[in-house]
């Protein structure tokens, strides 16, 4: 499942996937991914993001069921 | 708040990779038991031994179980296992010794049998003779080898 969150999330902060990429200390690739879905990212790393976007878990990975 | 501040390590390149090298180990052990193969059946020489596949292979599986005794995932899995299913694991492990132990002894029994048997009784006689024999053998055996997995899931679980 997309997270379009997290894509509206950076696009608020006038990120690219790069830039975001650099600010945590991951490739581009890992972000991409994580906003198509189709890497379950860890705990920390999610965090990592939250910090750099100004977002809690809650407004960025959480999923109803 | 100061633990998800350190420095983030690219996850998904190190899963891809351990992915990698995941591949890497069952391809290795495809080659060692093609190479074996070819040394045992192709091209047969006496002093021609399968010693550096056989190290491989046992080396590997012996690293394995080790590492994975010490992680704990041994008894994990079997926790996670025994959730689900009726049978427990320890038993499933002794059920499927047992039948290898049997079907080894029954395919030694008929090759017995079947290669130096002459006439049917003495050919059902060699076939009982082989097949108890290695009864005998391949079922402690077996059994042992079932023991060492449910020595090493049972000591973690105690802890």
């Amino acid at each position: 499942m997309k997270n379009l969150k997290m894509k509206a999330a950076r696009a608020e902060k006038d990120l690219s996937q790069g830039e975001l990429a650099e600010k945590i200390g991951v490739s581009r690739q890992t972000i991409g991914l994580m906003e198509s879905g189709k890497y379950n990212p860890s705990l920390q790393l999610c965090l990592a993001v939250c910090h750099v976007l100004s977002k809690t878990l809650d407004e960025l990975f959480w999923q109803d069921e | 708040m100061r633990w998800f501040k350190q420095k983030v390590k690219d996850e998904w390149i190190e899963q891809t990779k351990n992915k990698i090298y995941k591949e890497l180990y069952v391809l290795v052990v495809l080659l060692c038991f093609f190479s074996i193969v070819y040394k045992e059946t192709v091209n047969p020489e006496p002093f021609n031994l399968p010693v550096a596949e056989l190290l491989i292979l046992a080396g590997t599986g012996i690293y394995y179980t080790i590492r994975g005794w010490q992680f704990g995932i041994f008894s994990a899995e079997k926790e996670i296992h025994d959730r689900s299913s009726r049978i427990p694991m320890t038993a499933k492990h002794f059920i499927y010794t047992v039948a290898g132990g049997v079907g080894l002894s029954l395919f030694f029994g008929i090759r017995s049998a079947v290669v130096y048997g002459e006439g049917t009784s003495q050919s059902v006689y060699y076939f009982f003779l082989t097949f108890a024999g290695s009864l005998m053998i391949y079922i402690p055996v077996m059994l042992l080898l079932a023991f060492i997995p449910f020595i090493f899931t049972r000591a973690k679980n105690v802890e």
